[in-house]
């Protein structure tokens, strides 16, 4: 598993900008709706009245970094792979969004309902990442998908506690810097806001919703480069496809060290 | 000329098995694929697998608007669950002011 973890990261290293370009277009609009919410409802009061509205830009954010997020793993799956990336027709990019929005929304009920129940967790968990990787809305990717998360769920488990423990670290990191982070400025600056009056917000259910959002989407780019490796490393079991790369790679370079 | 007395095209040491019917060229066992009930050669294989994704990707998919609809009513339904469970927080605890 730690070498797993090494691979992740340097994948995460050597991948193309355009790699993170894609996540960030993704994952920026979902996350300022998602603050602007946190900033609406930060009283209890003002909740009820900001929801039908924030949920529809919500809903609407989430398939837009669904979608975003799918192409940022196809790159991931080639820079990993060493497979060209074909350019994608808009048909064929309608194809790709509609079939991540079809299943996508569904994890945001069950995930944490697996997590709950703990068996079913790493399958569960397994699925949603596989199908941001795998399902292009071509035949087969549905089927094809679940079969990549039903295999090897032993070490599903083993990856998910992991994972877990770095969300933990990830939230604690996040925590104390964000709340450090007033009390700093009055110290070092003199400056008084209203958060160096109390420490109620500190324990406020939209503080620690937004500290567990940020912390989600700092490992969550590790998880995905950690799903891209383990999916490839099972399809390869059986296909040998990357040693076929492998082989022309070096045919490559042989041909190069010739010329 | 029968089957048999044809060289493959690629090894011309071995006896042809089988006639790409896309390119009317003769081939052993090992440089032929079964594809859609026919035997083709790699290249013509390559070809038709091409045409058929550029043709599908051509293709309008009516069930793709389907689907995004579909997605958006989840991804509603599973965030307004949320924000009413938020709702059901009593009021103390979601301020932070039991603390």
């Amino acid at each position: 598993m730690i070498d797993l973890l090494e691979e992740a990261i340097h994948l995460l290293r050597r991948t193309s900008a355009i790699m993170y370009a894609y996540y960030i277009l993704g994952v920026t609009p979902f996350a300022l709706l998602f603050f602007q919410l946190l900033a609406d409802a930060s009283y209890h009061r003002y909740l009820a009245e900001h929801l039908s509205n924030s949920v529809i830009r919500l809903a609407l954010g989430y398939c837009w970094m669904k979608g975003f997020q799918a192409l940022a793993c196809q790159r991931l799956l080639a820079s990993y792979s060493g497979e060209p990336v074909s350019r994608r027709r808009p048909l064929e990019l309608l194809r790709l969004w509609s079939a991540q929005c079809a299943i996508q929304p569904w994890g945001i009920l069950i995930k944490p309902m697996a997590f709950i129940a703990l068996v079913p967790s790493p399958f569960v968990d397994a699925f949603f990442q596989n199908t941001s990787i795998v399902i292009t809305g071509n035949r087969g990717d549905f089927m094809r998908c679940i079969k990549l998360s039903t295999s090897k769920i032993g070490s599903g488990l083993i990856l998910n506690g992991i994972i877990f423990t770095f969300h933990i670290v990830m939230f604690a990191c996040v925590y104390s810097t964000l709340a450090t982070l007033p009390f700093l400025c009055k110290t070092l600056f003199g400056v008084e806001t209203l958060l160096t009056h109390n420490f109620q917000w500190l324990v406020s259910v939209p503080f620690l919703l937004g500290t567990g959002f940020v912390s989600y989407f700092i490992i969550d780019l590790l998880l995905k480069s950690f799903y891209v490796i383990r999916l490839r490393r099972i399809e390869c079991e059986t296909s040998g496809k990357d040693l076929v790369y492998r082989l022309a790679e070096l045919g490559y370079a042989i041909e190069a060290g010739k010329n | 000329m029968k089957l048999a007395a044809r060289r493959c095209l690629v090894h011309p040491d071995r006896e042809a098995a089988a006639r790409c019917p896309s390119c009317h060229q003769y081939y052993c066992r090992e440089c032929v694929v079964e594809h859609d009930t026919r035997f083709l050669c790699a290249a013509c294989l390559q070809k038709s697998i091409e045409a058929g994704t550029s043709r599908r990707s051509m293709d309008f998919d009516w069930l793709s608007p389907l689907r995004l609809l579909l997605g958006f009513a989840a991804a509603y339904l599973s965030l307004y669950v949320i924000e009413r469970i938020l709702l059901l927080i009593p009021v103390n605890l979601y301020n932070g002011t039991w603390f």
